[in-house]
């Protein structure tokens, strides 16, 4: 996980340069591709909360509730982060196809700027060349507003699932006998989320590089 | 694209990138090979244009993109370099090493933002701060300007196309039958190394080190046992020039 000092070495890095979108999506994809084997492990920590609960019969009945609620944002949790993975990955690779293609137009209009009869034999191509530059930008303005939009959601999943640690050690310290271990389980939660948190805003950190 | 690590020490590891389910169909299967120290990475042979989003994406999850410092190529191919335009504009200050003799043609690529580190025809070694491998001359194998990458620490040869197979489907990264495999590494070997010479010059040289894995390009990884296996055999092959007609390059 990328932490803040490391960010900004990677915009410094660069120079007068800016960081190319395909990197800035392919870091995105991977520091966010990292919140999938956490909400993993948060959704295990929830099932072995649920075991405990179970062998604490009425003791548990509180913390109940609350596992099934954090299991189903963990597994929410990693949706999110699996279409966001995705799509990340597909607007790094849209770019660099862009790249390529913005290029080819570059050349293209200094042979066409030669002379009157090179312009209107490439007129076709540039134009070809024109749409599908179009198309390109408009398939990663989608893909912009589709990631927005699931790192909103992931955004209020993790928020949700860090709202139940408090209730979540109200519960432990009324299970009597089994305090201690639902404590335990809640200590587990609440560094999971922490870890949640910190790599969602890891992620956003690195898209304000673009 | 598979990524794991494949070799580890303190100072370092060794990482596997390859075998991609979404590679274009019809180009040539590629292993390329990453070695992270604490704060650089060196990517060997990075690929190809067409590998290019994939290897970047592979590489991003082992390195922020700021420490990947430092590129190798074996030689000029497009399947060894041909991403070289891209990865100049991915990194922020990228070494590329690569033969002095190449030079002029590896730079048609594009490079606008790497610094080209020539090595020359008697090999140079990598200096990554944590460790410093060893460019070794591999001249006509195939390549006229050639390395092999040898890490001391670890006792690997990235060999590059010496011992390069090409075999149909999804085989595993190590060889488990080496009789086997010489089917689909002989005529590789004997179309593509043009020199006898050349050849049992390298083999010479290279019993001389200490090497627990031979790591190609193309193929299966040797291990133990097998690399010895592989020397003996390359050294008994008719290559290139040594064949007498058409039909023995087959």
């Amino acid at each position: 996980m990328l932490d803040e000092s490391q960010i900004q070495a990677i915009a410094q890095s660069y120079g007068e340069r800016q960081p190319p979108d395909f990197v800035v999506s392919a870091t995105v994809a991977s520091e966010l591709g990292q919140i999938i084997e956490l909400a993993k492990r948060l959704s295990l920590s929830s099932k072995n909360a649920n075991v405990i609960t179970l062998r604490a019969g009425d003791w548990g009945l509180g913390f109940t509730g609350l596992t099934q609620f954090i299991d189903e944002y963990a597994r929410r949790t990693i949706d999110c982060a699996r279409r966001i993975n995705i799509t990340s990955r597909a607007i790094s690779r849209r770019s660099v196809r862009n790249l390529f293609d913005l290029q080819v137009q570059n050349r293209i209009r200094k042979v066409s700027d030669r002379s009157d009869s090179n312009r209107e034999m490439l007129t076709p191509c540039q134009e070809m060349l024109t749409s599908r530059v179009a198309a390109a930008t408009e398939e990663s303005e989608d893909n912009s507003r589709q990631l927005m939009r699931d790192i909103s959601e992931m955004k209020s999943c993790i928020r949700a699932l860090a709202s139940m640690v408090p209730i979540c050690r109200i519960e432990a310290a009324r299970a009597g006998p089994y305090k201690d271990s639902l404590s335990t389980i809640a200590d587990v939660i609440e560094s999971q989320t922490h870890k949640l948190q910190k790599a969602l805003g890891s992620g956003q950190r690195v898209l304000e590089l673009a | 694209m598979l990524s794991k690590v494949l070799w580890e020490a303190a100072s370092h590891k060794w990482i596997y990138c390859g075998r991609d389910p979404e590679k274009v169909s019809g180009i040539i299967d590629t292993n390329q090979y990453l070695i992270r120290t604490a704060n650089r990475m060196l990517i060997l042979d990075p690929g190809g244009i067409e590998l290019f989003s994939a290897m970047l994406s592979s590489a991003l999850t082992w390195a922020p993109v700021h420490e990947i410092t430092d590129l190798f190529a074996s030689h000029q191919d497009p399947d060894i370099i041909s991403s070289l335009g891209l990865w100049d504009q991915a990194l922020p200050e990228p070494r590329l090493h690569a033969p002095a003799l190449w030079e002029g043609f590896i730079r048609h690529f594009g490079m606008e933002h790497t610094q080209y580190v020539r090595i020359p025809d008697e090999g140079a070694e990598i200096d990554l701060g944590d460790v410093t491998v060893q460019c070794i001359p591999a001249h006509y194998l195939h390549s006229s300007g050639n390395f092999n990458i040898y890490d001391p620490v670890l006792k690997v040869l990235m060999s590059g196309d010496i011992g390069a197979a090409l075999e149909p489907g999804d085989p595993p990264l190590f060889v488990d039958d080496f009789d086997k495999h010489t089917r689909y590494m002989q005529g590789f070997h004997r179309r593509w190394m043009p020199s006898n010479t050349a050849k049992n010059d390298w083999v010479r040289r290279i019993r001389q080190l200490d090497i627990k894995y031979m790591a190609p390009q193309h193929g299966r990884i040797f291990e133990g046992d097998d690399v010895k296996r592989f020397l003996d055999w390359f050294e008994a092959l008719e290559v290139g020039t040594a064949l007498r007609d058409n039909s023995e390059t087959q």
